[in-house]
């Protein structure tokens, strides 16, 4: 299996507004750290409350985005929960309601390599059409993080010896 | 005649103090208008207290929104009888809460808060002199809101059967 991205949200200002947190739906299935917009409301029964995400588009699309945060209880065979501890399987299936958070400059995130597209630079920002911050040479006019630190997740996987994965600290400079 | 009603439903106003003050107008103001404060008032007793003002052409941004509980004035001197909070307005010269608004925020208003006509208008913008916010085609630079949906309150009108009213629901999206 793919490994998926982990998110920890080291210091992020939605920790203490309530109005930066939403529950989201799409029709992709979505990994923690993903960037997107919430443009509408779900219209399906029983979701009024509930957000359709969409990818992130060019130009203004690209301004105050919202990141999926979802508690990382692993569904194996599509049925059992909590059977799997290696959060690196974890994504929120498609048309399962998850929880996001609006990014807020000074936000500090700690992500793995699979939470970032492309290779290793000195920001991540959003990008038209992708669902994850892309690696960049320089901020762009929208979501933009810069890397603060190159450090270590901690993970368990179930079997006796410990894992370590490279992890990066990033923090938020630019929401639009 | 029916005054404006707002509804806080997710704003970051509620958790962060320095996002509320008090306010005081020359003019009567009600829940769910907006405006810039010119400075403190002068009026002894209230060195605490802001002089709203409409918004300005050069200053539809850094608006802050009407927002005092609904305790209904009847006959000028008795408060707590009348349970319609559309008969709710501050009165000119009395002390009320603002708060400032926030992108992301959710709000609903009723159509008596909003300058215009719905129709096929899908954002609600900050208007030179007007302390509504108007229904516009698409947002300004100052403060806009996007219409999420509609729907209704359920109001007390001191009659034994209920009563809705339309009332629409916006996202805060730009602020200056």
């Amino acid at each position: 299996m793919t490994a998926k991205g982990i998110l920890v949200p080291s210091a992020i200002a939605a920790k203490d507004v309530d109005a930066w947190n939403r529950s989201g739906v799409c029709a992709t299935a979505i990994e923690n750290g993903m960037i997107m917009s919430f443009s509408a409301k779900s219209a399906t029964a029983g979701e009024a409350e509930v957000w359709t995400a969409a990818v992130p588009a060019s130009g203004a699309g690209l301004i105050g985005l919202w990141m999926a945060y979802e508690p990382e209880v692993v569904v194996t065979n599509a049925q059992y929960k909590g059977l799997d501890p290696d959060i690196r399987n974890f994504e929120v299936p498609i048309g399962d309601i998850f929880s996001a958070f609006k990014v807020q400059v000074g936000d500090i995130i700690t992500v793995n390599a699979e939470a970032l597209a492309g290779s290793i630079n000195t920001y991540a920002v959003a990008t038209n059409a992708a669902w994850k911050l892309t690696w960049a040479a320089a901020a762009v006019s929208g979501v933009t993080f810069i890397l603060r630190d190159t450090v270590y997740f901690s993970l368990a996987d179930g079997s006796i010896g410990t894992q370590r994965i490279t992890a990066y600290e990033l923090e938020c400079i630019a929401i639009s | 005649m029916a005054y404006s009603v707002l509804i806080q439903d997710l704003v970051v106003a509620k958790d962060i103090d320095s996002l509320n003050r008090s306010a005081v107008s020359a003019s009567a103001y009600e829940n769910g208008a907006v405006g810039y404060f010119s400075g403190k008032s002068a009026t002894a007793g209230e060195a605490e207290v802001w002089t709203m003002v409409a918004p300005a052409t050069a200053h539809l941004f850094d608006l802050w929104m009407v927002y005092e509980p609904e305790v209904v004035l009847t006959n000028s001197q008795y408060k707590g009888l009348d349970p319609d909070i559309r008969n709710f307005i501050n009165p000119a010269g009395e002390i009320f809460s603002v708060y400032k608004p926030q992108l992301g925020d959710l709000i609903t208003l009723t159509a008596d808060g909003i300058t215009g006509t719905k129709g096929a208008n899908t954002f609600i913008t900050a208007t030179d002199a007007d302390p509504f916010l108007n229904w516009n085609t698409a947002v300004v630079s100052g403060l806009s809101y996007k219409l999420v949906e509609t729907r209704y309150l359920s109001l007390a009108t001191g009659a034994i059967d209920t009563q809705r009213v339309t009332a629409y629901q916006f996202e805060c999206v730009a602020l200056a």
